[in-house]
Formats: C-alpha cells, sequence, structure tokens
C-alpha cells in the first residue's frame, strides 16, 4: 500500500481504466485464476473438509450398494456402473456444495465478487479447483467400485468415460452450486436445480462407461458426444453467465 | 485534501433519489448525496436506519430500486466492473478465508487487485494495521479484533479512490482504534474519499469532514462536523431516533 501507486488515484475516471497491453491482461488473467486455484488446494489441504467429506459418503453408498445387488450377470454390470455414478453424483452435491459453504464463511465469495476480476477469472479457478476435488475423488472411488463390483473400470475406454463425466459435473457444480448457494434454501435448492439437469450427464455416462466396459452391451447413440456436448454447454454457459452471477 | 484531485473530478459519490425495497419494507428512501473528492464523510443513525444498505449500495453489492448513483463519474449500474476498481469495501463481515493465514489472504487480494510489488504491498499493509507480527497466523487464530483490522487492510491494499467503511470500529480496542485513525490520516494525505458508519459519535466526528444522520431510510441532517459539538450532534442522533419512532407508530 503506497502512496506511489495511482492504479485507481484520486477520483480520476481515466484512471479506472486498464491500459494495459492485451499480453499483460492475459498474464494477469492466468496469474488471477493461478492464485485462486492456491488458495483452494491451499484450504482444502489444511482442512480437508471437502474431500474428507465425499470420499466416506462415496465409499459407504459403493459398499451399501453392492450387499444390495442380486442380478443376473448383463443386468450386473449397468447396475453397478449406475452405482458408481450415483455415488459419484450425490458426492459432488454433498461436496461442492460444502466447498461453497466454506466460501460463504466471512462472506468471502461476496468480498471475491466485489474485486474487479473478469469473470471468467472466477469460473475457470472454481472450475479448475472443483475438478481437482472430483478427480481426488475419481482417483479412490473408480478403483474401490473396480475392485467391488468386479468391475473393469481402469483401462482407456472407461476412464475415459469417467473422465468426461466428472468434466460434466465439474462444470455444472461450478455454475449451479453459487446460484443456489446465495439463496436461503440452498439445501434444498441445490439438488433440485441440478439433478434434473445432470439427468443426461448422467444417462450419458452410465451408458458410455458400460459400452467402453462392454461394446455389445449398451449401443445407441455415440454416448461420448453426449457427455462432451454436456460439458460444452455447461462450460460455455458458466463462462457467458457468471458475470450475471457476479452481479454485474 | 488533494486539490488536484478535486479539480480532475470534484464528485467521488453522487446518488440521486436513492431508495431500496426489500420486500414491502423500505430500507432506505429517496436520499440524495454528494461527496467531494477527498472528503470523508460519517453516516450515524441508529440500528436499522439504513446506514449499511446505503453502503451496499455505494459498493455496488445491492442495486437502487429506484434513483442513480454515480461513483468517480461513473453509473454504478452499467460500469460496475469499473467502478469496483475504485471501491475498496470494509462490510460487517471480513471476507477472510479462516484457513489463510493473513498474509496469504492480503496476497490473494493483492493479486485480484493486481497490484505490483505484492509482498512489499502485503507487509506494509500489515505494518500499518500494526498485524505484522501476526503475518503467518490463520485468521482463525486472530482474535476478532485483529480480524477488524486485517479486514481493514484487506479493504484498502489497493488504495482505493473510494473507501466504504461500515462501522470500522467495530470490536476494535484502544489500539486497533489508534490504527483506524493512523490509517485514515494516511488516506487523508492521499486525497482519498471516505464514507464510513460509526456508532461513536466522538470518533465519526473527528475523522470527518462532514456527518449525515440517518432515521427510517432517510438523511434526517447534515452538516460539516465542526458545526456543532459532541453534544449537539449526540442530541440530532437520538432526537432523529425519536421522531422515527414517533413516525413509525
Amino acid at each position: 500500500m503506497r502512496a506511489t501507486d495511482t492504479r485507481a488515484s484520486n477520483g480520476a475516471p481515466d484512471a479506472l481504466r486498464p491500459a494495459r497491453p492485451a499480453r499483460a491482461l492475459r498474464s494477469s488473467f492466468w496469474g488471477q485464476v493461478g492464485a485462486l486455484i492456491r488458495n483452494d488446494i491451499v484450504r482444502e489441504w489444511r482442512g480437508r473438509e471437502v474431500v474428507g467429506l465425499m470420499l466416506p459418503f462415496a465409499l459407504t453408498t459403493g459398499l451399501a450398494l453392492n450387499f444390495t445387488f442380486s442380478l443376473a450377470i448383463e443386468q450386473r454390470l449397468l447396475a453397478s456402473v449406475g452405482a458408481l455414478w450415483t455415488a459419484l453424483l450425490f458426492a459432488m452435491l454433498l461436496g461442492l456444495g460444502r466447498a461453497f459453504a466454506l466460501e460463504q464463511e466471512n462472506a468471502v465469495w461476496e468480498g471475491l465478487t466485489l474485486a474487479p476480476i473478469e469473470p471468467g477469472v472466477l469460473f475457470a479457478a472454481k472450475l479448475v479447483s472443483n475438478l481437482l476435488l472430483l478427480v481426488a475423488l475419481d482417483i479412490v472411488i473408480v478403483p474401490a467400485f473396480a475392485g467391488l463390483y468386479n468391475l473393469p473400470l481402469l483401462a482407456l475406454g472407461p476412464l475415459v468415460a469417467i473422465a468426461l463425466g466428472t468434466l460434466c459435473l465439474g462444470a455444472a457444480g461450478t455454475l449451479f452450486v453459487p446460484m443456489a448457494g446465495q439463496t436461503r434454501a440452498r439445501e434444498i435448492l441445490l439438488p433440485v436445480l441440478l439433478l434434473p439437469l445432470l439427468v443426461p450427464v448422467i444417462i450419458g455416462s452410465v451408458q458410455a462407461t458400460v459400452t467402453a466396459i462392454e461394446p455389445t452391451v449398451a449401443g445407441g447413440p455415440p454416448w461420448t458426444g453426449l457427455q462432451g456436448a454436456c460439458a460444452a454447454l455447461f462450460l460455455g454457459a458458466g463462462y457467458l453467465l457468471y458475470g450475471q452471477l457476479l452481479g454485474e | 485534501m488533494n486539490a488536484a484531485a478535486r479539480q480532475t473530478h470534484p464528485l467521488a459519490l453522487r446518488a440521486e433519489g436513492l431508495s431500496k425495497l426489500y420486500g414491502s419494507a423500505w430500507a432506505l428512501r429517496n436520499v440524495s448525496l454528494s461527496v467531494a473528492a477527498g472528503e470523508t464523510v460519517a453516516v450515524f443513525g441508529a440500528n436499522g436506519t439504513g446506514k449499511s444498505t446505503l453502503i451496499r449500495l455505494l459498493a455496488t453489492l445491492i442495486t437502487p430500486t429506484v434513483g442513480t448513483l454515480q461513483v468517480v463519474g461513473y453509473d454504478t449500474t452499467r460500469y460496475t466492473r469499473l467502478v469496483r476498481r475504485a471501491l475498496g469495501v470494509l462490510a460487517h463481515q471480513s471476507y477472510l478465508y479462516q484457513d489463510l493465514t493473513a498474509a496469504e489472504n492480503l496476497r490473494l487480494y493483492a493479486k485480484l487487485y493486481s497490484l505490483n510489488d505484492i509482498e512489499k504491498q502485503v507487509m506494509d499493509a500489515l505494518k500499518m494495521v500494526g498485524l505484522a507480527a501476526s503475518a503467518e497466523k490463520r485468521v482463525r487464530e486472530l482474535s476478532r479484533g485483529m480480524q477488524q483490522r486485517l479486514a481493514l487492510a484487506r479493504s484498502v491494499i489497493h488504495l482505493p479512490a473510494v473507501w466504504l467503511l461500515d462501522e470500522p470500529d467495530s470490536g476494535l480496542d484502544a489500539n486497533g482504534v489508534e490504527c483506524l485513525e493512523k490509517l485514515l490520516a494516511f488516506g487523508r494525505e492521499q486525497g482519498q474519499t471516505v464514507v464510513l458508519t460509526t456508532h461513536q459519535l466522538e470518533l465519526g466526528l473527528a475523522l470527518s469532514h462532514r456527518a449525515f444522520v440517518l432515521a427510517s431510510g432517510k438523511i434526517y441532517y447534515s452538516a460539516p462536523t465542526g458545526r456543532h459539538s459532541v453534544e449537539e450532534w449526540r442530541s440530532i442522533v437520538l432526537e432523529a431516533d425519536r421522531g422515527a419512532g414517533n413516525a413509525s407508530h
């Protein structure tokens, strides 16, 4: 804090205009994204509040469902993959909801929105942070489900389907969790708002994973294409709508 | 006061007929005010008279139901991001991450405001509020008063043109109040514009050039702080509160 810093000096409107070249602005964009991601990682590493919530939930769900299934072999594959995506979906809802609740302690989210940053900065940073959380979840849950349900998930095809589905969940969560999180009925509104929108993602992800494991079982439309389209939609909408979310 | 700044753009804030409706209740009604660049203005009033609503409107955190608002010549609803660059906001909540240290919090905001020489700016800000020794302590380990001082440092680390401070003395001990006075003196030297709300009349009057008294969401009275003694100001605030109470019955 120095007297010589004239970034926003003394009421002169022209001083507020960023007169920096495009390259400097781009570097500032990624610098700000990096700073936000770094802080999210540091906070999660210190508290482990989000991963510590998602992992036990997803594992318990997988374990509980495993004991309830006694299906024929051909039905078992679809049901097992469905259980995997059910666990990932609800763990995501819990985890990202909790992550946003932490942003609201001391109204930090409001503080972030007051900073003169591009809406895309906050969206990109929160998207990467959320994806890191979901990837951490995948790293534990996918091998656990592979073992519990005897599924060949650790091959390229299923992993691509899981990665695309995770991207969809992360993008949708990044867009909708702050929308629901700023309302009074956030615990109810988040699943009510998000679950119907994620129906195509879950159907696509289950079918894409099953197709990757056993190409003869599912067939039909190109399910990874559906996943890709959903990811593009949520990413595009998030990038475009985050300004509204920040009250601009 | 920075005379050059006043000549460049005489009004830091200009509100015309500003009103805010929450549900069916008017939190603020037809408030018009101008604050010159470099001026420090105190807003007094009992609880629920609209002080925080006024600060939140000026801070672009909420939009007016009726009326227009300009900050450094820019309409706040059309040029929100541009206006936010000029604002430093201290709200009732600290905007600080509990699990980050004092320095990490300031570093983050310094980065978001694209400041240069971030480490020096962070240390200068911490020294200014007397928290240099607590730089590596996590926010949750700091006392309420220390958190308030850190929030003050966070709000003005980018040396904004307009400081909006909602009860900046809240939770501060004598040392904290001294830090606040030093910080505002520094701001005045730099020609910054300050709008602050407080229940501490003596402090608000000592720090400000002009004061407004709010009652029931309206400006009840405004005058240069030197026009009345502290006791007279106290009577005006009490009278405003009683008047508002009677009007509401």
